[in-house]
């Protein structure tokens, strides 16, 4: 459903990224893997259409991401290197937003899944602290309750485990296994290894 | 923590679906965002309002008291100041988004973007533009302007700031990402204000002179509705590349 095909990217004479091509199908994950500096970064936003590439194309179900936007922007989720959450927000203010944003109707319901999503994370005591106070770990969980609150297709997920403890690292395999098991796809660069038994994670190398 | 929280997240898979949210709720929710960043961001909004008023306060000292003097340089005075307040406060209108990731966010969530722009500047000009409009009568008095030119001066402020807000936008937007971008975003902003500096300060000085300002009000409002066409989408394209052109 996702295909890459023939991604190159130059960093002024070097070439950084180098006739990169996958495939993702329904139901399956991909880890990304590579030395700092390697374009993983790089890599994720090109797919996401938030980056440039010098050649090549995405293809979302058979049609470039640029000229079907809406369409793929529907069924992404990208979580990127930076939170993307704002530090003076409260974590629900700034889940609110994210849930408008990506189509739900502000209303009661809402509301009970993001602090359900918040309980889960063990975040529900700290969800009225604007986020600025909160630490690097627990900013992280914030930014990782979005994928409770929008069912998404394709996740695109860069570093997700950054600062996250130990209870964290196994929340985020088991929402693995869940978005795989109801047939999404995941996309993630990590340097963890993952551990999720359900799930086969194939692994591209890159550098 | 609860690890195994599968009939949680069951029911909230099944609550959403895929119904697009109105144009008014992503409206209401970026005006939203904005305004209680802002209001935890004091610096935000009263460092241009400070600016304006110390700068207006500054030439009475340095130009002299004369009434006379400073009765014939108020429209311009006011009209320059209030133009760098507001461009002084452009700067941070897309570079904090941009720092903390939630402009790729709002980039990627498959809302128009022009809208939220709009939003944006919209809430911006209500936190920055607004202020100087209010407090601008004072100041005319301040540099001895008659009475009778300050309802013009409002109304020229009023079409007049929310025009450059919008213009500024789009500098904003174009060196979005870029460092000390200050000096540039001026340049690039400068030459499209200017008409909305000459229209504005030439309508408060003539009612100062007890003649017409119609024409020159009616421009500003035609720069204004221009602005409110083009400058949204312009700002939302050039943010799309700013957005793309960092990794």
């Amino acid at each position: 459903m996702l295909e890459v095909k023939g991604l190159t990217v130059w960093r002024g004479d070097n070439v950084l990224l180098n006739d990169i091509s996958f495939c993702l199908d329904i139901g399956s994950v991909l880890q990304i893997q590579g030395a700092n500096g390697s374009g993983k970064t790089t890599l994720l936003r090109i797919i996401c259409g938030v980056g440039l590439a010098d050649e090549g194309d995405v293809y979302w179900h058979g049609t470039p991401i640029h000229r079907n936007r809406d369409q793929f922007n529907d069924a992404l989720l990208y979580l990127g290197h930076k939170a993307g959450i704002k530090g003076g927000l409260t974590a629900i203010e700034n889940l609110r937003i994210f849930c408008t944003l990506s189509g739900r109707t502000k209303n009661k319901q809402t509301d009970l899944a993001i602090e359900s999503a918040l309980d889960g994370l063990s975040l529900l005591s700290k969800a009225h602290i604007a986020c600025r106070h909160l630490s690097a770990g627990q900013q992280r969980r914030v930014s990782l309750a979005r994928l409770l609150l929008q069912t998404a297709q394709l996740w695109v997920l860069d570093e997700p485990l950054t600062s996250l403890d130990k209870a964290g690292l196994s929340w985020v395999e088991t929402q693995i296994a869940k978005q795989v098991a109801r047939g999404g796809s995941v996309l993630l660069t990590t340097h963890a290894p993952l551990n999720i038994d359900t799930v086969e994670v194939g692994t591209l190398e890159l550098g | 923590m609860n690890l195994d929280n599968s009939p949680l997240n069951a029911t909230v898979s099944a609550e959403v679906d895929s119904t697009t949210v109105g144009i008014l709720a992503v409206l209401g929710c970026i005006l939203r965002r904005e305004w209680l960043v802002a209001l935890r961001n004091p610096g935000q909004w009263v460092n241009p309002l400070l600016f304006f008023v110390v700068v207006v306060s500054l030439f009475p000292l340095g130009v002299g008291p004369s009434p006379s003097t400073l009765a014939s340089i108020a429209p311009g005075v006011l009209w320059v100041s209030s133009l760098l307040a507001v461009l002084l406060s452009l700067g941070t209108l897309f570079d904090a988004d941009y720092a903390d990731g939630t402009l790729e966010q709002l980039v990627l969530s498959g809302q128009s973007l022009p809208l939220i722009v709009l939003a944006k500047v919209l809430m911006h000009w209500l936190l920055s533009g607004l202020p100087l409009l209010l407090v601008s009568p004072l100041l005319a008095v301040l540099l001895n302007l008659p009475v009778g030119a300050i309802p013009v001066l409002m109304l020229s402020l009023l079409l007049g700031t929310l025009a450059l807000s919008l213009i500024g936008a789009i500098g904003a937007a174009l060196t979005v990402g870029l460092n000390q971008s200050g000096v540039l975003l001026s340049l690039l902003v400068l030459p499209l204000s200017v008409p909305v500096l000459i229209f504005g300060s030439s309508a408060v000085a003539a009612a100062a002179s007890d003649l017409g300002s119609s024409g020159q009000l009616m421009i500003l409002a035609a720069v204004l509705l221009l602005a409110l066409a083009l400058a949204p989408l312009t700002a939302a394209l050039a943010l799309r590349i700013g957005v793309s052109g960092s990794s």
